[in-house]
């Protein structure tokens, strides 16, 4: 089972929505994931036991996995392309 | 009509625990959710104030003690606790103008983009808490539901004209095209920065100064933590108030849990604002998409710049010092040190990540937040009495420092004088539409504040 994080400004409004997202997108997939939702200066805590990164803006941080920004989640603007980019990363 | 008013009079009457829920759910079917989602929706909401009125508590049975030392025994003048932005946010969408904020603030944006006064459709729901504050504190004051929603509507008006003079800086920071920032209290600082960004211009030593602040985050990564935060905050309080090890130690813990538990619980409330937000979001979009509009978005995903969380983190001593040095503060930081990142993310934008820029700017605006959070201290008090928050006796006065918004100082300043100061307002907010017409982005309306 792969470990998702979900981060953004404060871990409370935007991430929610994102979760919410994901938690759809994964039922639809039927993939088990777990979601870990977080503030920014939490992600560096999860990533050892985590295998994405899914934030609600640009990271200008590298971290040791992947990271996907998914402000289409909050737009509705290239939903689906950011929807299949984090498909095809839990798949892989 | 009347049997509208008088139902409506009837639910507010009810008390936050039962009037809540009900207004949710009748906001949701307004956004054509189901009967049972719509219920489920506030219910959910509902929770989530009962949950914030609890983790409340800590405040008083653990920090509101150290306050009165603080003013006892080191004649600190700090006697009200920053409960920090959930507390706000929550207490805001709690008052009567909350329950009815996120059908009205919508009302409001259509009527702008139907008259061309705005490019952005603020999908942003949760931050129209900043409205409903401002319209909140203002029906305290002045005891009209009416001027209330004036006031929030001002607020909310300037916010939408605001983002879209900022949408270039914003965009280009971002990279994302057709987004702006209309978030209650970022906008009132963008015209902070941008004078100071004038200001910077003409000094000598302020020219492109480039620090790698990607090296300093390194180092104070850890410390971002909310839970960090709150329990490093507590041992030294502690300490400095001459606690002994086993209170001390209680300090600690109790200030790493309210900063955990206080966003926890405004979580739930979020969960069940999700299904309107949705609503409300397709119901906007349907109507108003295309490039010739914005989507307007949360100062949080401004966040991620390196330049933005770094000074975000080095505000947290700037806020606690400011505070004790600042004769007008009462304000004793806490709740919101977990997110001073959002005081300065549209800073980073305006002064295109020039971290030295960044770092005196958001020094001035937490300066200027703490004078206005400390003003509107008993304010907010008074508000979550009124809204049925159980405030023990002789408890801690309470704000946050993203209730320091000096827009809702301005708009409450005019409500007091009631009819006249309710004509000024229109007049202003009309002023300011006029002045910025036709969507002059934000250098051109630089150029012409700086001639």
């Amino acid at each position: 089972m792969k470990t998702i994080i979900v981060a953004c400004g404060a871990g409370v409004a935007t991430s929610t929505l994102i979760v919410d997202r994901l938690n759809s997108l994964l039922k639809n997939h039927q993939i088990r994931a777990k979601i870990i939702q977080c503030n920014l200066g939490e992600i560096e805590g999860h990533t050892k036991y985590a295998d994405l990164i899914v934030t609600s803006m640009k990271l200008n941080k590298n971290f040791e996995i992947p990271s996907i920004t998914a402000v289409s989640f909050i737009t509705g603007v290239g939903q689906e392309e950011t929807e299949s980019l984090i498909l095809s990363h839990l798949n892989s | 009509m009347d049997l509208i008013v008088n139902l409506f009079d009837y639910i507010s009457n009810l008390g936050s625990i039962v009037m809540i829920p009900v207004m949710i759910a009748i906001v949701g079917l307004l956004f054509r959710l189901s009967i049972l989602k719509a219920i489920r929706a506030g219910v959910m909401v509902g929770i989530g104030f009962i949950g914030l009125n609890l983790v409340l508590n800590l405040i008083w049975d653990y920090i509101g003690p150290v306050t009165t030392i603080l003013i006892e025994k080191f004649n600190l003048n700090l006697s009200v606790v920053d409960a920090g932005w959930p507390a706000a946010a929550g207490l805001a969408f709690a008052t009567k103008v909350g329950v009815v904020i996120i059908p009205f603030i919508i009302l409001v944006n259509i009527l702008m983009l139907i008259t061309k006064q705005t490019k952005t459709v603020n999908i942003d729901i949760w931050n129209y808490w900043h409205f409903a504050f401002t319209g909140g504190v203002i029906m305290t004051i002045s005891g009209s539901f009416w001027y209330g929603l004036l006031g929030a509507a001002a607020h909310a008006v300037i916010a939408l004209k605001i983002a879209d003079i900022s949408a270039k800086r914003v965009q280009d920071e971002l990279g994302l095209p057709g987004v702006s920032i209309p978030q209650g209290f970022a906008i009132t600082t963008v015209p902070i920065y941008m004078l100071l960004d004038k200001i910077y211009d003409r000094l000598p030593g302020f020219k492109n100064r480039r620090v790698d602040s990607e090296a300093i985050n390194k180092k104070l990564g850890i410390m971002g933590e909310p839970l960090m935060i709150g329990l490093v905050l507590g041992i030294i309080i502690g300490i400095a108030v001459g606690y002994d090890l086993k209170q001390t130690a209680e300090l600690g813990i109790a200030m790493a849990a309210l900063m955990l538990l206080l966003p926890r619980m405004v979580k739930v409330i979020m969960e069940g604002l999700i299904p309107i937000s949705d609503g409300a979001k397709s119901f906007m979009q349907k109507r108003f998409k295309g490039s010739e509009f914005y989507i307007g978005l949360d100062s949080a995903v401004l966040l991620g710049h390196s330049n933005t969380i770094t000074v975000g983190i080095l505000l947290i001593p700037v806020a606690l010092i400011l505070a004790m040095v600042l004769p007008f503060n009462t304000t004793l930081p806490f709740g919101d040190l977990a997110a001073t990142a959002f005081f300065i993310a549209m800073a980073t934008p305006i002064h295109k990540g020039d971290f030295f820029r960044t770092l005196i700017s958001g020094t001035i605006v937490m300066g200027v937040v703490l004078a206005f959070a400390s003003y509107f201290a008993p304010i907010i008090t008074e508000t979550a009495m009124n809204t049925g928050f159980q405030f023990p006796e002789g408890a801690a006065k309470i704000t946050a420092l993203s209730a320091g918004n000096w827009i809702a100082y301005v708009i409450l300043m005019f409500a007091k004088l009631k009819f006249i100061g309710a004509i000024l307002i229109v007049l202003l907010t009309g002023g300011m539409l006029y002045f910025f017409r036709k969507g002059k982005n934000l250098e051109e309306a630089q150029e012409e504040a700086g001639q």
